[in-house]
C-alpha cells in the first residue's frame, strides 16, 4: 500500500540529494539574529560551490560573471533574495538580502591571476560596498583558482593580506583565521574603515583546476 | 516528605506539561525545559537555599501534589443524595475510621513498588478532611494499566535483532501496577456526591464502569457503617443531555465532537488549533448548514481559559465521553465525564460548575416545557 | 487593494518565478499552480496546509521532489507564498504547535521535549513534521 510522504525534519535529510539546499530548509526558516543568518548561508554556498567543484570542466571557459550568476541562481531557488549587480557604492557581485530586516551579505568574486588583483577586490568589498554596521560587518570573498594547489594559493593570499596589514600607513588591525568548516577557506577580521567595526570576511576559493593526465 | 520524592510523585503522574509548569510557575518554583531541566533547576535552587526557603520549597511542591491528586485527570460522576443522609452523615462523621494499610501510613508519598505488587486489589480508604458542608474521602487502590512502548532491535542480541530488523517498528505492550487516588467528595449545601476517578482519561471505558461500580459498593458500605443504617447510591446524574446543551451555546471552545447525521453518517471531528472551536469551523458549519443543523451530538469535548492571575492561566477540558448507541437507546445514560488539564481545584471547580449550569440550564427547560 | 492592483500583483509574482526558473521548467508550473490555489481559497479557510493537501491542490501533477523543491522556494524571502510551521503529532495522534525557539533548542541538545509530557524524545526528527499557511504575498493578494 503506498503510504503518503510525511514531510518532517527527517524527510529533509533523506530528499536533500535530489532538492539543492533542503538540508538546510528548516534552518533557514529558524534564523533569528543576524549571525545566524550567515552562517547558514554560508552552508548553502558551500554547498552550491562543492557542487561546482564538482564539474569543473564545465566552467573552464566561463567568465567571472557567469559563475557568479550560476551561484546567484542557486541561492534564488532555495529562496534567497540574492543578486548580481544591485548598486550599493558600486555593482556588487553578490548581494544577499534578509527582508524585511536590514540584513545584508555582500561578496566579492574574483577569478585569481595575482594576489594585488585580489586586493583589489578586498578593497571594493570593505571600503566600497560594505558600511562595516552591525547588521552588514560579514562579507566573503569568492576565489575562482583555475590553477593547480589551492591550498598553496590561499595560504598565499592570507600571507598577503598579512603583510599589507603590516605595511599599512593607516593599519586596519587584520587577523586571520582558520575556518571549521572547510580547510581551504580562512576568516580575516579586521576595523572597518567606515563604521570603526570589526568586519568579518570568509575567504572561500572554488577549485576549477581542471588538467586530467589521462589524454585518451 | 523530601525532595527527590515530591518531585518523583509528581513526575510520575503524567501531568501535561502546560500544567506542570503553569502550577510551578505560580508557586514561584524556577522551572526549565521539560522535566529534566526543571528538576535540576529545583534541586541546585534547593541545595543553595537557606533551611527556612528550603522549608518554603517543599511546602509549595507539596502543596501543588495534593492539589494534583485531588484535581487532575480525572473522570467524575455524580449523585443525589437524600438530605436526611447527608446530614447524618456529617452527624456521625466521628465514626469514620481510617484502617490501617501501607496506602495509610504513606499518604500522601506512594507505597513502594514491592508493596504494591503485595497488596490485595480492595479499595483502601486513605485519608479525609472535613468542613461543615463538605468532607473529602481519599481512597487508594491498586490498578493494572497497560504501556505502550517501542522496542529497539539494538537492545537484543543479534539473532534477535536480525528479526527484527524486518519490522519498521515493533511495539511491546506492559502491564503494571499503579497506584490510584480515588475522591469522593460529600456535599452537605448540593446534598451530593461526587465520586472522582483517578487517571481518567487513560482508563477504556469498560475498566471505568468496573472501577466507579468498585467505589461505588465500598462507598455504600462505608458510609451505611458511618450513619448506622443501609445506605444506597441512586443511580448516578445522566450526563447525556449536557451534551446537547453545550454544542447549542456558545460557551467555551469545542475541541472534540462526535455526531451522526439524519443522512446516515457517523462524523468524528477534533480540532487541533488551540484557539478556535469546532461550531465556527468553515468545514463543520458548512457541512451542519446542509442538513439543516440536525446533528446529533453524541460525544463532545470542550475547553475553556481559566484565568489564574494576570500572567497565568489554563486550559482545562470537559469530555462528555457518549457512544453512538446512547443515540438509539431508550434507557441511555452517560454516567461520567472526564476533566483534565486542571492544575488546582480552583479550575476543576470551575469545570464542574460549568457542568451543573448546563444540567441546571437543562432541568429548568424541562420544567418549563411541563 | 483593488482588482487591478491584486492582478498587478500577480503578474509580478509569475515574473518573478519566471526570471528564477525560466517560462518552461516544470519549476514554474508546480509554482504557478500552487500560487494560483491559494489565491483561489478564502484564507481563513487556510490553516493547515500539509504536503499531501498542497499535492492534491495540485492534482497530484508533480513528483515529491518537484512539489519539495517548489515548497522550499516558496517559503524563502524572496517570494513568501507560503509560510513554513512546525508541529509534533505523537503516539496518540495529539499534535502540539511548536515554536521556533523548541526546535532551535532541540537542535543544540539533539532532542526535543514533548510539549505535552515535558519528557525528551528521541528521534525527534521523525516526528516533527511541517505544515504551511498562506504567507504574505498570499495575503497582500487577497486584500
Amino acid at each position: 500500500m503506498h503510504q503518503e510522504l510525511k514531510l518532517s525534519l527527517e524527510t529533509l535529510k533523506k530528499f536533500s540529494d535530489d532538492v539543492p539546499g533542503l538540508g538546510n530548509f528548516a534552518n533557514r526558516a529558524l534564523v533569528s539574529d543576524y549571525e545566524g543568518f550567515v552562517s547558514i548561508l554560508y552552508n548553502d554556498i558551500d554547498l552550491i560551490v562543492s557542487k561546482i567543484e564538482q564539474n569543473p570542466e564545465l566552467y573552464k571557459n566561463d567568465s567571472e560573471d557567469r559563475i557568479t550568476i550560476d551561484i546567484i541562481n542557486q541561492l534564488c531557488a532555495m529562496g534567497y533574495v540574492a543578486s548580481h549587480e544591485k548598486k550599493i557604492g558600486g555593482h556588487t557581485d553578490m548581494l544577499v538580502e534578509k527582508p524585511p530586516k536590514t540584513w545584508l551579505w555582500i561578496g566579492e568574486a574574483k577569478i585569481h591571476s595575482s594576489y594585488p588583483y585580489l586586493f583589489k577586490g578586498f578593497r571594493q568589498l570593505t571600503t566600497r560596498y560594505t558600511s562595516g554596521t552591525n547588521d552588514t560587518n560579514q562579507g566573503g570573498m569568492l576565489i575562482y583558482i583555475r590553477q593547480a594547489n589551492t591550498q598553496n594559493i590561499m595560504n598565499k593570499w592570507r600571507d598577503y593580506l598579512n603583510k599589507i596589514n603590516l605595511r599599512a600607513s593607516t593599519p586596519f588591525n587584520l587577523n586571520t583565521s582558520p575556518c571549521n568548516q572547510n580547510p581551504l577557506s580562512f576568516y580575516s577580521i579586521h576595523i572597518h574603515q567606515r563604521s570603526g567595526l570589526p568586519f568579518t570576511t570568509r575567504h572561500i576559493p572554488l577549485v576549477l583546476h581542471f588538467n586530467p593526465e589521462d589524454n585518451s | 516528605m523530601p525532595l527527590q520524592t515530591l518531585l518523583n510523585n509528581l513526575r510520575n503522574r503524567n501531568i501535561p506539561w502546560p500544567v506542570m509548569s503553569t502550577s510551578f510557575k505560580y508557586h514561584g518554583l524556577t522551572i526549565g525545559r521539560g522535566w529534566d531541566v526543571t528538576v535540576a533547576k529545583l534541586k541546585e535552587t534547593f541545595e543553595s537555599s537557606s533551611p527556612e526557603d528550603q522549608q518554603k520549597q517543599l511546602s509549595s511542591l507539596s502543596a501543588i501534589y495534593k492539589e494534583i491528586l485531588l484535581s487532575c485527570e480525572k473522570s467524575a460522576r455524580f449523585f443525589t443524595v437524600d438530605e436526611n443522609i447527608v446530614s447524618q452523615f456529617f452527624n456521625k462523621i466521628d465514626n469514620l475510621v481510617i484502617p490501617d494499610s501501607p496506602f495509610k501510613s504513606d499518604y500522601p508519598n506512594l507505597i513502594s513498588e514491592d508493596e504494591l505488587n503485595d497488596i490485595d486489589l480492595n479499595i483502601y480508604l486513605t485519608s479525609f478532611s472535613s468542613t461543615s458542608n463538605k468532607a473529602t474521602l481519599i481512597f487508594c487502590s491498586k490498578r493494572l494499566t497497560q504501556e505502550r512502548i517501542d522496542i529497539k532491535a539494538t537492545q537484543f542480541e543479534q539473532s534477535v535483532q536480525d528479526i527484527l530488523n524486518d519490522f519498521s517498528e515493533v511495539i511491546g505492550i506492559k502491564n503494571h501496577n499503579r497506584q490510584h487516588f480515588d475522591i469522593v467528595v460529600i456535599d452537605k449545601t448540593s446534598n451530593g456526591i461526587e465520586i472522582r476517578l483517578d487517571y481518567g482519561k487513560s482508563i477504556p471505558s469498560n475498566d471505568r464502569e468496573a472501577s466507579f461500580r468498585h467505589i461505588q459498593n465500598y462507598l455504600q458500605e462505608l458510609i451505611s457503617e458511618v450513619i448506622e443504617t443501609e445506605f444506597i447510591l441512586s443511580p448516578p446524574i445522566d450526563l447525556f443531555p449536557v451534551i446537547n446543551s453545550l454544542y447549542h451555546s456558545d460557551d467555551g471552545r469545542i475541541c472534540e465532537l462526535a455526531f451522526t447525521t439524519e443522512t446516515g453518517s457517523i462524523k468524528h471531528e477534533k480540532m487541533r488549533r488551540r484557539d478556535e472551536c469546532l461550531r465556527s469551523e468553515a468545514y463543520h458549519k458548512g457541512g451542519s448548514a446542509a442538513v439543516d443543523g440536525n446533528l446529533s451530538v453524541y460525544k463532545i469535548a470542550a475547553t475553556w481559559e481559566y484565568t489564574i492571575n494576570d500572567k497565568l492561566s489554563t486550559q482545562p477540558e470537559l469530555l462528555l465521553p457518549g457512544v453512538v448507541r446512547m443515540l438509539s437507546q431508550t434507557n441511555t445514560s452517560l454516567n461520567d465525564v472526564i476533566i483534565s488539564n486542571c492544575a488546582s481545584l480552583n479550575d476543576y471547580s470551575f469545570i464542574t460548575g460549568k457542568l451543573e449550569g448546563f444540567l441546571e440550564q437543562n432541568e429548568s427547560n424541562e420544567s418549563t416545557e411541563t | 487593494m483593488n482588482q487591478m492592483n491584486q492582478q498587478k500583483l500577480k503578474d509580478n509574482i509569475y515574473l518573478h518565478f519566471e526570471k528564477d526558473w525560466g517560462k518552461q521548467s516544470t519549476q514554474f508550473s508546480t509554482c504557478v499552480e500552487i500560487f494560483d490555489y491559494l489565491s483561489s481559497r478564502p484564507v481563513s479557510q487556510l490553516k493547515h496546509l500539509t504536503l499531501g493537501s498542497l499535492k492534491n491542490a495540485v492534482k497530484n501533477h508533480y513528483s515529491d521532489i518537484d512539489m519539495l523543491t517548489a515548497i522550499q522556494y516558496l517559503c524563502g524571502d524572496a517570494i513568501p507564498v507560503l509560510s513554513l510551521h512546525f508541529e509534533f503529532i505523537d503516539d496518540n495522534d495529539q499534535s502540539f504547535d511548536l515554536g521556533n525557539h523548541e526546535i532551535i533548542e532541540a537542535k543544540k541538545e539533539g532532542k526535543l521535549v514533548h510539549p505535552g509530557t515535558g519528557e525528551y524524545i528521541e528521534n525527534y526528527e521523525e516526528k516533527v513534521l511541517m505544515y504551511f499557511t498562506p504567507g504574505i504575498l498570499v495575503k497582500k493578494a487577497h486584500n
